[in-house]
C-alpha cells in the first residue's frame, strides 16, 4: 500500500529524509516515531507530494509517486485521507460542510454526499454537531471532524500528522481508536507522533526516525 | 460536473457575502470608473458629432486664370472634381461669381467698374476622410500645380486649430481613460488579494484535500463577475441620475442638442466585466499561479 524504496527527499542538502525504506500493507496502522526534527512530517509530505523525491521510488497503491505529473497531484491527493495536528478545518463552514468538502471537490452528487457524511458523522460520534462551526467545538471534537473528513472518501491511505499533539490523554486514546477503526476498511494508516507512552499499549508496529534516517522498524 | 458547478456557484455567492465590505468597495470602484468612462465616451461622441458637422463645411476654393475660356474652365473644373478627396463641387462661372460678389458686398461689380473681371472657378466639398489640415493642404498643392489654376486655398488656420483642439481633447480623454482603467484594475485586484489572503489557510487546506487551482479559482472569478455587474448597475444608476439632473437643470437654460450614445448599458456591463475579470485574474495569480 505504502512502499518506500531508498527514498531521499530534502528541503536543503542537510534537512530531510535519507535513504528510507519501509512498507506498510493494506489494513495496518503504523506509528512514525521520533523527536522533533527527525523527519516525520517530511515522510508524510513526501507521500502527498508536497516535497519532491530526490532519489528512490515511492509506491502508493502501486503507483510510482515520483512519476506523477504536477497537474495530476490534486487527483492523486484525493486518494489520501489527511489528519493534521492543527485540524485544518475551515472556520466559516459547519461540521457537515467541512466533512463534505472532499466529496464536493470530487464532484459527488448532493444526495450521496448527504448520506456519506451522515454515516461517517455517526461513526465518529458527531451526529449531534451537524450545524456547529469549528469554533464551537472542543479540541477532541475538532480532531474527530478532521478524521471524519479524511475517512469520508474511503481512502486507501490515511496520513495523520501528530493528530493527538494538542489533545489530552483520554481524547488522544479515542482518536487512536478511530484511526484503528479506519484500518478495518482496508486503509493503511501512517500516524506520526512523538508520544511513545500513548502508542506503546497499542502493540502496533512503529518506524523510528532520527535526523531523517531510519533507526528501527 | 453539474453538482460541482452548482457547489462552486454557491461558494461564489457565499464568498461574496462573507467579504461584503471589500466586495462593495470593489463594485463601487468599478462603478465610479465606469461613470467616468461613460462621461468620457459621451463627450467623445458629442464632440465627434459637432466636429463632423463643423468639418462638413470644409471647402477648397479655386480661382482659374482670367484668360481661360468657358469650355477650358469647365474641363479644369471637372479634372479637379474627379481627383481624390473631393466629394462634390460647384462650378462658378462669371455670372455666378458676380452674384456671389453681390451677396457678399451688396454691390454689382458690373456697375462699379463697367465689366465683370471676376475669374471663373470652383468650390469643392471635401470627402470625410480628407477633412483635416494635412490632407487638404496636400490637395491644394496638387490643384495649384494644374495648368490654368490661379489660386487654390482653404481656411488652413481655422482647420488646423479645430484639428488640434479635437486631437488634444481626445488625447486627454484617452490618457484619463487609461489611468482610470489602471487604477480600477489595481483596486479590484487588491480587493481580491485581500479576500484571498484572508482565506489563505482555507485555500491551503483545499489544496491538500485535492482541490485543483481552477476549483479554488472559480469562486473568485465568479465573485469578480458579480462585482463587475454590480459596478455596471451602480454606474448606470449614477448616469441616469446625472441625465435627469441635466434635463431638469440645464435643458431649460441651454439649448445644446446632445447625442446619447447607443448601447451605453451594454458597454457598461462589458467594461465592468472586463475590469472585474482583469482585476480578479491579477489578484488570484499572486496566490494561485
Amino acid at each position: 500500500m505504502i512502499k518506500f524504496e531508498n527514498i531521499t527527499a530534502t528541503y536543503t542538502d542537510k534537512v530531510g529524509i535519507f535513504n528510507l525504506s519501509f512498507h506498510i500493507p493494506q489494513g495496518e496502522l503504523v506509528f512514525l516515531m521520533g523527536p522533533t526534527g527527525a523527519g516525520k512530517s517530511t515522510v508524510l509530505k513526501t507521500i502527498y507530494r508536497d516535497i519532491p523525491i530526490a532519489d528512490g521510488i515511492l509506491y502508493i497503491n502501486g503507483e510510482d509517486v515520483g512519476k506523477i505529473r504536477r497537474r495530476h497531484i490534486p487527483r492523486f491527493r484525493r486518494k489520501i485521507g489527511m489528519v493534521f495536528q492543527d485540524y485544518r478545518l475551515i472556520p466559516d463552514r459547519t461540521v457537515f460542510e467541512n466533512i463534505a468538502l472532499p466529496l464536493q471537490i470530487e464532484g459527488i452528487s448532493k444526495k450521496n454526499i448527504k448520506d456519506k457524511v451522515r454515516e461517517i458523522m455517526e461513526k465518529v460520534g458527531l451526529d449531534h454537531r451537524v450545524n456547529n462551526y469549528p469554533a464551537q467545538l472542543s479540541g477532541g471534537e475538532k480532531q474527530r471532524v478532521s478524521i471524519a473528513r479524511a475517512l469520508v472518501k474511503n481512502p486507501l491511505v490515511i496520513l495523520a500528522d501528530e493528530p493527538t499533539g494538542n489533545l489530552d490523554p483520554n481524547v488522544s486514546d479515542e482518536i487512536l481508536d478511530l484511526l484503528e477503526i479506519a484500518t478495518d476498511s482496508g486503509a493503511a494508516v501512517l500516524m506520526s507522533t512523538h508520544n511513545f507512552p500513548l502508542v506503546q499499549p497499542r502493540k502496533k508496529r512503529f518506524i523510528e526516525l532520527n535526523e531523517g534516517r531510519l533507526v528501527t522498524q | 460536473m453539474i453538482t460541482k458547478l452548482l457547489f462552486l456557484l454557491s461558494e461564489s455567492f457565499r464568498a461574496l457575502f462573507r467579504a461584503k465590505l471589500p466586495a462593495a468597495i470593489s463594485s463601487i470602484t468599478i462603478g465610479i470608473a465606469l461613470v467616468i468612462f461613460s462621461l468620457a465616451y459621451f463627450t467623445y461622441v458629442n464632440l465627434l458629432g459637432y466636429s463632423y458637422k463643423f468639418k462638413s463645411k470644409y471647402r477648397i476654393e479655386v480661382f482659374f486664370q482670367s484668360d481661360l475660356n468657358a469650355d477650358k474652365a469647365r474641363d479644369l473644373f471637372n479634372t479637379i472634381l474627379i481627383s481624390d478627396g473631393i466629394e462634390q463641387g460647384e462650378f462658378i462661372n462669371k455670372e455666378k461669381a458676380a452674384e456671389l460678389f453681390k451677396s457678399y458686398f451688396h454691390e454689382d461689380i458690373n456697375e462699379i467698374i463697367g465689366e465683370n473681371p471676376l475669374p471663373m472657378g470652383g468650390r469643392y466639398d471635401i470627402a470625410v476622410d480628407y477633412r483635416n489640415s494635412t490632407q487638404m493642404r496636400s490637395m491644394v498643392l496638387d490643384i495649384r500645380r494644374l495648368e490654368g489654376v490661379d489660386v487654390a486655398s482653404f481656411p488652413q488656420g481655422v482647420i488646423s486649430r479645430v484639428d488640434s483642439i479635437v486631437e488634444n481633447i481626445l488625447g486627454v480623454s484617452m490618457a484619463m481613460g487609461i489611468a482610470i482603467f489602471i487604477i480600477a484594475v489595481i483596486l479590484v485586484s487588491n480587493t481580491i488579494r485581500l479576500i484571498i489572503h484572508a482565506r489563505q489557510e482555507a485555500i491551503e487546506t483545499m489544496h491538500l484535500l485535492g482541490a485543483t487551482n481552477s476549483f479554488i479559482r472559480f469562486p473568485f472569478v465568479v465573485e469578480g463577475i458579480i462585482q463587475g455587474i454590480l459596478g455596471a448597475g451602480f454606474s448606470l444608476l449614477i448616469l441616469y441620475l446625472l441625465r435627469s439632473l441635466q434635463s431638469y437643470l440645464l435643458e431649460p437654460l441651454v439649448n445644446l442638442p446632445l447625442v446619447e450614445p447607443a448601447n451605453l448599458i451594454a458597454y457598461n456591463i462589458i467594461f465592468g466585466l472586463i475590469l472585474a475579470l482583469i482585476g480578479s485574474y491579477r489578484g488570484i495569480s499572486k496566490y494561485l499561479p
